[in-house]
Protein backbone atom coordinates (compact mmCIF):
# COMPACT_ATOMS: atom_id res chain seq x y z
CA UNK A 1 0.00 0.00 0.00
CA UNK A 2 1.06 3.57 -0.91
CA UNK A 3 2.00 5.48 2.17
CA UNK A 4 1.51 9.29 1.41
CA UNK A 5 2.38 12.31 3.95
CA UNK A 6 -0.37 14.65 5.93
CA UNK A 7 -0.72 17.10 3.16
CA UNK A 8 -1.17 14.56 0.50
CA UNK A 9 -3.80 13.41 -1.75
CA UNK A 10 -4.44 11.12 -4.58
CA UNK A 11 -5.34 13.07 -7.65
CA UNK A 12 -4.80 10.76 -10.62
CA UNK A 13 -4.88 6.76 -11.03
CA UNK A 14 -4.15 5.73 -14.23
CA UNK A 15 -4.50 1.94 -15.18
CA UNK A 16 -4.04 0.80 -18.80
CA UNK A 17 -6.67 0.61 -21.11
CA UNK A 18 -9.24 -2.19 -21.25
CA UNK A 19 -8.03 -3.15 -24.83
CA UNK A 20 -4.77 -4.27 -23.33
CA UNK A 21 -6.38 -7.33 -21.41
CA UNK A 22 -9.16 -8.04 -23.99
CA UNK A 23 -7.54 -10.42 -25.89
CA UNK A 24 -6.49 -12.38 -22.86
CA UNK A 25 -10.28 -12.39 -21.48
CA UNK A 26 -11.40 -13.59 -25.38
CA UNK A 27 -8.25 -16.02 -24.81
CA UNK A 28 -9.43 -17.36 -21.49
CA UNK A 29 -13.63 -17.18 -22.57
CA UNK A 30 -12.09 -19.72 -25.43
CA UNK A 31 -10.34 -21.69 -23.09
CA UNK A 32 -13.25 -22.17 -20.84
CA UNK A 33 -16.62 -21.66 -22.92
CA UNK A 34 -15.03 -24.52 -25.80
CA UNK A 35 -14.95 -27.63 -23.66
CA UNK A 36 -18.58 -26.78 -22.00
CA UNK A 37 -20.19 -26.09 -25.62
CA UNK A 38 -18.29 -29.20 -27.16
CA UNK A 39 -19.95 -31.69 -24.33
CA UNK A 40 -23.19 -29.88 -24.15
CA UNK A 41 -23.67 -30.21 -27.84
CA UNK A 42 -22.05 -33.96 -28.09
CA UNK A 43 -23.91 -34.77 -24.93
CA UNK A 44 -25.26 -38.45 -26.23
CA UNK A 45 -22.24 -39.22 -27.46
CA UNK A 46 -20.62 -38.62 -23.94
CA UNK A 47 -23.23 -40.26 -22.02
CA UNK A 48 -23.31 -43.57 -24.35
CA UNK A 49 -19.06 -44.30 -24.63
CA UNK A 50 -18.50 -42.79 -20.89
CA UNK A 51 -20.94 -44.72 -19.25
CA UNK A 52 -18.68 -46.37 -16.67
CA UNK A 53 -16.61 -42.74 -16.29
CA UNK A 54 -19.43 -40.59 -16.59
CA UNK A 55 -18.56 -38.79 -13.51
CA UNK A 56 -15.32 -38.54 -13.59
CA UNK A 57 -15.33 -36.71 -16.91
CA UNK A 58 -17.51 -34.14 -15.24
CA UNK A 59 -15.49 -33.84 -12.17
CA UNK A 60 -12.29 -33.80 -14.49
CA UNK A 61 -13.93 -31.21 -16.58
CA UNK A 62 -14.58 -29.22 -13.75
CA UNK A 63 -10.68 -28.85 -12.76
CA UNK A 64 -10.33 -27.95 -15.99
CA UNK A 65 -12.83 -25.18 -15.23
CA UNK A 66 -11.06 -24.06 -11.90
CA UNK A 67 -7.65 -24.33 -13.40
CA UNK A 68 -8.36 -21.75 -16.51
CA UNK A 69 -10.92 -19.77 -13.72
CA UNK A 70 -7.58 -19.21 -11.73
CA UNK A 71 -6.05 -18.61 -14.98
CA UNK A 72 -7.90 -15.55 -15.25
CA UNK A 73 -8.11 -14.28 -11.87
CA UNK A 74 -4.25 -13.87 -12.11
CA UNK A 75 -4.42 -12.30 -15.21
CA UNK A 76 -7.10 -9.49 -14.25
CA UNK A 77 -5.07 -8.99 -11.33
CA UNK A 78 -1.71 -8.35 -13.08
CA UNK A 79 -3.94 -5.73 -15.51
CA UNK A 80 -5.07 -3.93 -12.45
CA UNK A 81 -2.47 -3.64 -10.02
CA UNK A 82 -0.52 -2.29 -12.41
CA UNK A 83 -1.08 1.48 -12.24
CA UNK A 84 0.35 5.30 -12.25
CA UNK A 85 -0.57 7.09 -8.84
CA UNK A 86 -0.17 10.44 -9.07
CA UNK A 87 -0.71 12.67 -5.86
CA UNK A 88 0.13 16.48 -5.17
CA UNK A 89 3.36 15.36 -4.41
CA UNK A 90 4.56 11.99 -6.47
CA UNK A 91 4.19 10.29 -8.71
CA UNK A 92 4.42 6.19 -8.30
CA UNK A 93 4.42 3.57 -10.88
CA UNK A 94 3.25 0.04 -9.42
CA UNK A 95 3.87 -2.83 -11.40
CA UNK A 96 2.53 -6.79 -9.93
CA UNK A 97 3.97 -9.91 -11.68
CA UNK A 98 2.28 -12.79 -10.74
CA UNK A 99 0.70 -13.07 -7.78
CA UNK A 100 3.27 -11.91 -5.00
CA UNK A 101 5.65 -10.00 -7.43
CA UNK A 102 5.74 -6.40 -7.08
CA UNK A 103 7.61 -3.35 -7.98
CA UNK A 104 6.94 0.25 -7.13
CA UNK A 105 9.03 3.16 -8.33
CA UNK A 106 8.42 6.91 -7.09
CA UNK A 107 9.77 10.12 -8.31
CA UNK A 108 8.79 14.01 -7.26
CA UNK A 109 6.32 15.90 -9.31
CA UNK A 110 8.69 18.64 -8.88
CA UNK A 111 11.57 16.77 -10.85
CA UNK A 112 8.93 16.47 -13.70
CA UNK A 113 10.91 18.57 -16.70
CA UNK A 114 8.92 16.99 -19.81
CA UNK A 115 5.99 14.91 -20.52
CA UNK A 116 5.27 13.68 -23.75
CA UNK A 117 2.60 11.23 -25.17
CA UNK A 118 2.72 9.17 -28.37
CA UNK A 119 -0.54 7.55 -30.10
CA UNK A 120 0.77 5.05 -32.21
CA UNK A 121 -2.41 4.54 -34.97
CA UNK A 122 -5.96 4.84 -35.66
CA UNK A 123 -6.96 2.00 -33.39
CA UNK A 124 -5.12 3.77 -30.33
CA UNK A 125 -6.82 7.53 -31.34
CA UNK A 126 -10.37 5.73 -31.92
CA UNK A 127 -10.28 4.11 -28.41
CA UNK A 128 -8.39 7.10 -26.74
CA UNK A 129 -5.15 4.87 -25.58
CA UNK A 130 -1.67 5.81 -26.13
CA UNK A 131 1.79 5.82 -24.71
CA UNK A 132 3.27 8.22 -22.03
CA UNK A 133 6.77 9.31 -21.11
CA UNK A 134 7.89 11.23 -18.19
CA UNK A 135 11.26 12.50 -18.22
CA UNK A 136 12.05 13.65 -14.97
CA UNK A 137 15.43 15.82 -13.67
CA UNK A 138 17.08 12.04 -12.53
CA UNK A 139 18.84 9.97 -15.40
CA UNK A 140 15.44 7.47 -15.05
CA UNK A 141 12.62 8.06 -17.75
CA UNK A 142 9.02 6.65 -16.75
CA UNK A 143 7.39 5.03 -19.72
CA UNK A 144 3.36 4.17 -19.19
CA UNK A 145 2.33 2.22 -21.89
CA UNK A 146 -1.17 1.60 -23.63
CA UNK A 147 -2.56 4.11 -20.41
CA UNK A 148 -6.13 5.80 -20.87
CA UNK A 149 -6.52 9.40 -22.33
CA UNK A 150 -2.74 10.24 -21.98
CA UNK A 151 -3.83 13.89 -22.66
CA UNK A 152 -6.18 14.55 -20.09
CA UNK A 153 -2.85 12.76 -18.27
CA UNK A 154 -0.36 14.46 -19.41
CA UNK A 155 -1.97 17.71 -18.92
CA UNK A 156 -2.67 17.00 -15.43
CA UNK A 157 1.23 16.08 -15.04
CA UNK A 158 2.24 19.30 -16.52
CA UNK A 159 -0.22 21.45 -14.56
CA UNK A 160 1.09 19.87 -11.06
CA UNK A 161 4.78 20.16 -12.25
CA UNK A 162 4.35 23.91 -12.98
CA UNK A 163 2.77 24.34 -9.66
CA UNK A 164 5.27 22.50 -7.58
CA UNK A 165 7.96 24.76 -9.52
CA UNK A 166 6.43 27.70 -9.15
CA UNK A 167 6.01 28.56 -12.60
CA UNK B 1 -8.08 -45.75 -5.68
CA UNK B 2 -10.55 -43.56 -3.59
CA UNK B 3 -8.12 -42.75 -1.47
CA UNK B 4 -5.05 -41.56 -3.53
CA UNK B 5 -7.83 -40.06 -5.63
CA UNK B 6 -9.26 -37.57 -2.59
CA UNK B 7 -5.37 -37.27 -1.23
CA UNK B 8 -4.56 -35.73 -4.79
CA UNK B 9 -8.10 -33.79 -4.77
CA UNK B 10 -7.67 -32.07 -1.18
CA UNK B 11 -3.98 -31.02 -2.16
CA UNK B 12 -5.52 -29.38 -5.21
CA UNK B 13 -8.21 -27.95 -3.20
CA UNK B 14 -5.78 -26.54 -0.09
CA UNK B 15 -3.62 -25.19 -2.98
CA UNK B 16 -6.66 -23.60 -5.04
CA UNK B 17 -7.74 -21.87 -1.73
CA UNK B 18 -4.57 -21.05 -0.69
CA UNK B 19 -4.07 -19.07 -4.06
CA UNK B 20 -7.59 -17.78 -4.26
CA UNK B 21 -7.50 -16.31 -0.71
CA UNK B 22 -3.68 -14.93 -1.65
CA UNK B 23 -5.14 -12.59 -4.57
CA UNK B 24 -7.86 -11.21 -2.61
CA UNK B 25 -5.38 -10.46 0.35
CA UNK B 26 -3.49 -8.71 -2.60
CA UNK B 27 -5.58 -7.32 -4.07
CA UNK B 28 -7.40 -5.74 -0.73
CA UNK B 29 -4.11 -4.49 0.25
CA UNK B 30 -3.03 -2.77 -3.14
CA UNK B 31 -6.22 -1.41 -4.19
CA UNK B 32 -6.81 2.41 -3.84
CA UNK B 33 -9.71 3.25 -1.12
CA UNK B 34 -11.88 5.06 -4.03
CA UNK B 35 -11.54 2.07 -6.23
CA UNK B 36 -15.07 0.56 -5.43
CA UNK B 37 -15.67 -0.86 -8.14
CA UNK B 38 -12.70 -3.43 -8.49
CA UNK B 39 -14.26 -4.20 -5.27
CA UNK B 40 -17.45 -5.58 -6.84
CA UNK B 41 -15.52 -7.52 -8.94
CA UNK B 42 -13.46 -8.86 -7.27
CA UNK B 43 -16.49 -9.98 -4.75
CA UNK B 44 -18.07 -11.85 -8.31
CA UNK B 45 -14.91 -13.38 -9.03
CA UNK B 46 -14.49 -15.03 -5.91
CA UNK B 47 -18.59 -16.37 -5.79
CA UNK B 48 -17.79 -17.64 -9.46
CA UNK B 49 -14.87 -19.26 -7.65
CA UNK B 50 -16.46 -20.99 -4.81
CA UNK B 51 -19.41 -21.84 -6.93
CA UNK B 52 -16.84 -23.66 -9.24
CA UNK B 53 -15.15 -25.57 -5.99
CA UNK B 54 -18.65 -26.81 -4.78
CA UNK B 55 -19.51 -28.16 -7.78
CA UNK B 56 -16.33 -29.71 -8.42
CA UNK B 57 -16.57 -31.35 -4.45
CA UNK B 58 -20.20 -32.36 -5.53
CA UNK B 59 -19.34 -33.80 -8.76
CA UNK B 60 -16.05 -35.84 -6.30
CA UNK B 61 -18.27 -37.35 -4.45
CA UNK B 62 -20.76 -38.94 -7.07
CA UNK B 63 -18.07 -40.72 -8.85
CA UNK B 64 -18.33 -44.71 -8.12
CA UNK B 65 -14.63 -44.74 -7.29
CA UNK B 66 -15.12 -47.77 -5.95
CA UNK B 67 -15.74 -49.26 -8.93
CA UNK B 68 -12.76 -48.77 -11.04
CA UNK B 69 -10.28 -51.06 -10.49
CA UNK B 70 -6.98 -48.79 -12.20
CA UNK B 71 -4.61 -49.15 -9.49
CA UNK B 72 -1.88 -46.45 -9.41
CA UNK B 73 1.09 -48.74 -7.80
CA UNK B 74 3.88 -47.08 -8.19
CA UNK B 75 6.12 -50.34 -7.46
CA UNK B 76 3.55 -52.22 -9.90
CA UNK B 77 4.20 -49.71 -12.33
CA UNK B 78 8.14 -49.66 -11.61
CA UNK B 79 8.24 -53.52 -12.49
CA UNK B 80 5.88 -53.35 -15.62
CA UNK B 81 8.33 -50.74 -16.69
CA UNK B 82 11.64 -53.24 -15.68
CA UNK B 83 9.50 -56.08 -17.65
CA UNK B 84 9.13 -54.44 -20.22
CA UNK B 85 12.98 -53.02 -20.92
CA UNK B 86 14.15 -56.55 -20.56
CA UNK B 87 11.75 -57.79 -22.91
CA UNK B 88 13.39 -55.23 -25.05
Amino acid sequence: MIQLNQKEEIILALHKHWIVIIGEVLFFSILFFTPFFATFFSFKIVEEYLKEYYYLFWFLLSIYFLTVYMAFFITWMNYYLDMWVMTNERMFYIEHSGIFGRNVSEFLIKNVQDATIEIPGMIPSLLKYGNLLVQTAGEKNFLIKQVQNPEKAKNIIMEYSKTANNV
Amino acid sequence: MQTTATFLYLIFIAIYLFLLFSIRSQINKYLLPSDKQSKNILQLLMLGAIILILISVFLFFLIPWRDYKISFNFINLMQKATDFKSNL
